[in-house]
């Protein structure tokens, strides 16, 4: 077992200036951020970008963080907020490039990776507003109410929101109609 | 497909959906249970709903270097001056390694930190009237994001590393002119083997031989 200093104890510490203790917190959390990202955003370069600017953001922000969601919370916010600046000042581009999307598929069935590709694809199909809570329901396993905090809105806009993204991710995948 | 899309055995889509998705039980098991529209729609929810489960557990990791860029970059905000070799020991963490990143078209390149040093050694070894300053007081590991070794710290990042270096120069030769030849020794030949930009080469110099030699 590794003893780990808590979230609350490396806060303070880095909102003091001590820059090792926000490094520490920095990898303790950046995996989440990201992967948010890399779900909103069309590549891992730009969701790499999207970390760097949510913990810079973090950083500066720390004073401001009341502590009153949690710092995992916070941190979700400050991802999609910025995902979704990214998408709204950017223009939609071409069909993904599917290898782009990371993860590891080498090892797998090639029928199995292209029907997984295809979904993630459906998933970049969807509008951002309702991608947003999707990625941090069915990826991130957040409950509705942890949603809402992160989106500043109401649960029943969140799970109407993820409600028609599911439906959307169904009809562009499913071949009846 | 509209969201109020209904099977042909009357069966709301959506209704369905949300069974699956929130593994919720059905509204009317016994229709469901014989009903082969909601059999062959489940099927394929099930299966999509399985995809889900999947890239939800799928294993992403940021690169090593994106956290060392924050970092880098709140420091550059903090302090004025690269203090590479002035570090505390007791913020030096020898096991890490960094990366620097070039995004290529098909792919990235990562180069380890290590290497730019090595580079910077054997482009530093071919400056006359100049040698590096390694030894007991070149310090040894890791401190805050740069590499520290030989005389020589390098601190990379995305596509840029950050270069300070330890020298003694021979007396009665000139320090701005070794310095300078040094400099351009440096980020030529990092730049033309490594493809990064240095962005910076800081020299010190610590030591003066009398007789060109040691």
């Amino acid at each position: 077992m590794v003893l780990r200093t808590s979230d609350r104890h490396l806060i303070e510490a880095a909102r003091a200036g001590d820059l090792l203790a926000f490094e520490t917190l920095a990898r303790r959390h950046e995996t989440r951020v990201y992967r948010v990202a890399l779900r909103m955003l069309r590549t891992p370069v730009e969701a790499e970008d999207a970390t760097q600017d949510v913990l810079l953001q973090a950083w500066q922000g720390l004073p401001g963080f009341r502590g009153d969601s949690s710092f995992p919370t916070w941190l979700y916010r400050l991802t999609t907020n910025r995902c979704l600046n990214i998408l709204r000042t950017s223009h939609p581009s071409n069909p993904l490039p599917e290898h782009l999307l990371g993860g590891e598929t080498a090892d797998e069935q090639v029928e199995h990776s292209l029907r997984l590709e295809a979904f993630k694809r459906a998933v970049m199909g969807l509008t951002p507003e309702q991608r947003a809570p999707f990625v941090l329901r069915e990826f991130e396993g957040l409950s509705y109410q942890e949603i809402a905090d992160v989106l500043s809105t109401t649960v029943s806009a969140v799970k109407s929101r993820i409600h028609r993204a599911r439906v959307e991710l169904v009809s562009a995948l499913a071949p009846w109609r | 497909m509209r969201i109020d899309h209904r099977l042909e055995c009357g069966t709301g889509l959506a209704t369905l959906v949300d069974q699956v998705a929130e593994g919720r039980e059905p509204e009317d098991p016994r229709h469901q249970a014989a009903c082969s529209h909601c059999q062959a729609t489940l099927a394929q929810l099930d299966r999509i709903w399985g995809e889900v489960r999947e890239v939800a557990r799928e294993e992403v990791t940021p690169p090593y270097s994106v956290v060392a860029t924050v970092i880098d970059r709140i420091r550059r905000g903090l302090l004025s001056l690269p203090a590479a070799l002035d570090f505390p020991l007791e913020q030096v963490v020898p096991e890490l390694v960094r990366h620097a990143l070039l995004d290529a078209e098909r792919g990235t390149t990562r180069i380890a930190d290590a290497v730019v040093v090595d580079v910077v050694r054997a482009a530093a070894h071919r400056v006359p009237h100049a040698r590096l300053l390694g030894g007991r007081d070149g310090r040894l590991g890791r401190s805050a994001g740069w590499l520290s070794r030989d005389g020589i710290a390098v601190e990379v990042a995305h596509g840029s590393v950050g270069i300070a270096l330890r020298l003694g120069i021979d007396y009665g030769t000139s320090v701005p002119a070794i310095a300078a030849a040094m400099r351009a020794a440096v980020i030529a030949e990092v730049e033309a083997l490594t493809g990064l930009r240095v962005t910076r080469v800081d020299i010190r110099v610590e030591d003066v031989f009398l007789d060109g030699a040691e």
